[in-house]
């Protein structure tokens, strides 16, 4: 589980919306919707957290986060991906084990 | 209490639609009197009152002011259980209420419960979707404006200035935690804001124009040196934009805020007292429903002389 910084944006070629983990001396991405190679100036800059291999391993303890947020949790698994306001939660539900990241 | 309601939907409009509705919002609040009544209860018949415990004190204190329990801590009025609102955030909160009743009130006042446990349903919370849009409402109700020198005293995880950086572009913003484990969470949750570890305004320098003391206050144990402190940091003519959870508003909700950590539990009218000490009070939103809101400001240094 770790911070990434996300670029996204709008391919000028198809409109498809595009979002592509920045790599540092990388500055263009290849479209995943028309193929078309486009530059990733002016992109905006987002902070996400990638869970990677991560399970809920301690239902019990799970269990005591609100509804919404053991959605929200769910859903951040399913996709490898969590908005970074749910970053403190998940740390402590990691701290706890009752999440597990390989 | 409900007597504010009109202060609510002139400055909170927002959270009342997004709970459905003021009757729906009602219903939710009434929960939050209902969850305090159940564990006063539980925790006096237990005989596990100990008003030192800032968590008993809060629902003692919030209860004495609603005259539902006498001096001695003995309940005298039953509340009837309120009917479940169906708008999605009133539920949450009365979610919040019944996630923290699982805990046990008897443990949590005999401090039995896991401070794991605790820390998580306090992240939980900031993360809540009712809260997010209560502080939200609130800034929108100072009506906030870009371009401001900002400090968060207490910035614990961080979610206030994400949220506030959400909507405004601040010309800095500076949050400041005792704790440094929470220094650096808060740091990966709002990376356009700096964080620095000090345990005191004291120890830091700087001019600012805003300070936010959203749901801050419970956490200093000594807060008329902290807001001189802040006082010296804030421009003249700079403000400070106060919310603050009090015994006259959600008896519940204060009663879990001072379960996972506070230190001080107040009144609406301590919470003006002592900011009036060092500061004029420019305008009062709300007293007490769901928390007492308020815009203070640094007078200029002619207007102090007079």
């Amino acid at each position: 589980m770790k911070l990434v910084r996300l670029l996204k944006g709008v391919c000028p070629n198809c409109k498809a919306p595009l979002s592509v983990e920045e790599v540092p001396g990388v500055n263009n991405a290849r479209c995943l919707n028309c193929g078309s190679v486009i530059e990733l100036q002016g992109f905006v800059i987002d902070v996400m957290v990638r869970l990677g291999d991560c399970e809920i391993r301690d239902w019990e303890r799970f269990g005591q986060l609100s509804p919404t947020n053991q959605e929200r949790v769910l859903q951040a698994l399913e996709s490898g991906m969590a908005p970074r306001e749910l970053y403190p939660l998940l740390l402590k539900l990691k701290e706890t084990g009752a999440l597990i990241c390989t | 209490m409900y007597l504010e309601f009109p202060a609510v939907w002139r400055y909170f409009r927002d959270y009342i639609e997004a709970s459905g509705g003021i009757l729906e919002l009602k219903k939710a609040l009434d929960w939050s009197v209902w969850y305090a009544a159940k564990w006063w209860r539980e925790i006096y018949d237990a005989g596990a009152v100990n008003l030192k415990k800032p968590f008993v004190k809060a629902l003692y204190l919030s209860l004495r002011a609603k005259n539902m329990i006498g001096e001695d801590g003995r309940p005298v009025k039953e509340v009837k259980k309120p009917e479940l609102p169906k708008g999605l955030y009133a539920r949450e909160w009365v979610e919040m209420h019944q996630q923290f009743d699982e805990l046990g009130a008897v443990k949590v006042a005999r401090d039995e419960v896991d401070r794991n446990v605790l820390d998580l349903l306090f992240s939980d919370i900031q993360t809540m979707g009712w809260h997010r849009i209560m502080v939200k409402a609130f800034l929108r109700a100072c009506e906030e404006t870009d371009g401001h020198a900002v400090l968060e005293p207490y910035s614990r995880e961080g979610h206030l200035a994400q949220l506030y950086i959400e909507d405004y572009k601040p010309e800095s913003y500076l949050g400041y935690d005792p704790n440094p484990s929470l220094v650096e969470v808060a740091r990966q949750v709002a990376p356009g804001a700096v964080f620095t570890p000090v345990s005191s305004a004291c120890q830091l320098s700087g001019q600012f124009d805003v300070v936010l003391l959203v749901e801050k206050l419970q956490w200093v144990a000594d807060p008329l040196r902290e807001l001189d402190c802040i006082g010296r940091l804030l421009k003249p003519g700079g403000r400070l934009y106060v919310a603050q959870p009090n015994v006259d508003s959600m008896p519940g909700y204060l009663a879990i805020l001072s379960a996972i950590g506070a230190q001080q539990v107040y009144t609406w009218k301590e919470v003006e007292n002592l900011l009036t000490l060092r500061f004029r009070l420019e305008k009062r939103l709300i007293k007490t429903m769901p928390f007492y809101g308020a815009i203070y400001v640094k007078p200029h240094s002619a207007e102090v002389r007079r």
